[in-house]
């Protein structure tokens, strides 16, 4: 009687295992997915050649990309993604949590975004303090 | 987090839309039917960004309409258990908060609030309230995502605020 | 029922497809130029319907006719592409034949903007061999060949008489 029981339940702890984003685990279909900065997307959303949606979604989503977007020019957030680029070791994932969160320090960078550890604390803070600096003076 | 993903739709397209308008008629189509929509599988479906193909009618014998199997990419949002992300409070009660992130919302239960901020009952709006700090509607806090759950149309997602580095931000 | 909808005498006022006089002719060349489209580029949409050849396979349902004049896009028929070289007789045989005047005059009585100037008839199917009589119809014959490769045939270059 015990036999058919286990089978489901592995199952669903599989699935349950799939996505986790400390561990950048993000499911088959995100996983190599592009990922983009707040900054990123407020630019798509404002540059869109045509009407806007009037979607409940749509509008949630830009308030929330103006209010929370970092970076104010396209400029400074591509500049962004260079810098981060650098280091090859970053994930999609990463490059886009980094610039959106925007960590002071490697310590709060390493407690927000787990799957940093892998990065040495000198030069992780070396990337944050460059971001930090184009922030402060993008125009 | 947010993310540019190739997506397809398929469209039946009735006879009556056949003809020289037909092109726009289906792009119009697709961006009605897919923006602004949520799937467990890929999120919200915020804007369509581009069409990449919007495909060849296959005619269906027995109605006779046109099946087209459109590709398009669209900015996403999807959340992720053990993500961080920062929203702004909507709505305070003695339970705990709900978060707006974009389109998500996110409840933090009172549990995983700092025990140092307590409910104020009194408060106008009403708070969660430390010495140092007040977490009242329109606060922006910065939280961890610790779980989500799907609906047809809906993402809600849990959040915490109990961590180093989380909680109010300015 | 369907009858009511169509405008007796030379007048093509199809409403429905919001085409009106004026517009028909335009929208009729517009149509032609874009099945000519169709034609020319690889994307073709088709009836796949069986040919004397390929109705061997006895598959009838597996072989959906396509639609409409399609757009010059690649297509997304995941990547199958229809033969280069196309072996099947030139001659539409009776079964799709059949298939085309049906599925097409299915379409006629939903609406679909009619191709071909009227003399009075009314009925879908009348109307369907019309079209096809002047190799006006905008479908796209899928011949599927034993081995699972394809040939598509705008049915206005299949020999009809």
């Amino acid at each position: 009687m015990n036999t058919p029981t286990p089978t489901p339940r592995l199952h669903r702890r599989a699935f349950a295992e799939e996505e986790d984003a400390s561990v950048l685990k993000l499911g088959a279909e995100f996983n190599n997915a592009g990922c983009l900065l707040i900054s990123e997307v407020r630019y798509l959303l404002e540059n869109r050649d045509k009407d806007a949606p009037d979607t409940a979604v749509y509008n949630k989503t830009l308030e929330y990309v103006k209010q929370f977007g970092k970076f104010t020019t396209t400029d400074s957030a591509s500049a962004v993604r260079e810098t981060l680029r650098r280091e090859p070791a970053l994930t999609q994932f990463e490059t886009a949590q980094i610039a959106n969160l925007c960590p002071m320090d490697s310590d709060e960078a390493k407690s927000i975004i787990p799957s940093l550890v892998k990065i040495d604390d000198d030069r992780l803070q070396a990337l944050l303090d460059e971001i930090q600096t184009m922030r402060k003076f993008q125009t | 987090m947010f993310f540019i993903k190739e997506l397809t739709h398929t469209i039946l397209l009735h006879p009556s839309y056949f003809g020289p308008h037909m092109q726009q008629f289906l792009e119009s189509k697709l961006y009605s039917d897919v923006e602004g929509t949520c799937s467990g599988q890929f999120g919200y479906i915020i804007a369509v960004v581009s069409i990449l193909d919007i495909g060849k009618g296959m005619v269906l014998s027995g109605s006779g309409q046109a099946e087209f199997i459109t590709r398009y990419r669209a900015i996403v949002f999807k959340p992720f258990k053990g993500e961080v992300v920062d929203g702004v409070v909507n709505n305070v009660n003695k339970m705990g908060f709900f978060a707006e992130v974009g389109p998500l919302t996110v409840f933090v239960s009172h549990q995983l609030i700092h025990p140092d901020m307590r409910f104020d009952p009194n408060s106008n709006p009403p708070s969660f309230a430390s010495d140092e700090q007040v977490i009242e509607k329109n606060t922006k806090v910065r939280l961890k995502i610790v779980g989500t759950r799907v609906d047809a149309t809906e993402i809600f997602a849990i959040g915490t605020i109990k961590e180093d580095h989380l909680g109010v931000i300015d | 029922m369907s009858d009511d909808g169509y405008g007796g005498g030379g007048d093509y006022d199809y409403d429905g497809g919001g085409l009106g006089d004026e517009t028909f002719d335009a929208d009729y060349e517009a149509m032609a130029a874009e099945q000519e489209l169709g034609q020319g580029g690889e994307d073709q949409e088709g009836i796949n319907g069986e040919d004397g050849e390929t109705a061997m396979n006895g598959d009838m349902e597996g072989h959906e006719p396509d639609a409409q004049p399609a757009q010059p896009t690649t297509g997304i028929i995941g990547d199958r592409q229809p033969n280069k070289e196309r072996i099947t007789t030139p001659y539409l045989t009776k079964y799709e034949r059949a298939r085309v005047l049906g599925t097409r005059a299915l379409q006629i009585s939903m609406n679909a903007p009619v191709l071909v100037p009227l003399d009075g008839e009314t009925d879908a199917l009348q109307i369907a061999i019309k079209e096809l009589s002047q190799r006006k119809i905008p479908l796209i014959i899928r011949r599927y060949l034993p081995d699972g490769s394809f040939e598509d045939w705008s049915v206005s270059e299949l020999i009809s008489e």
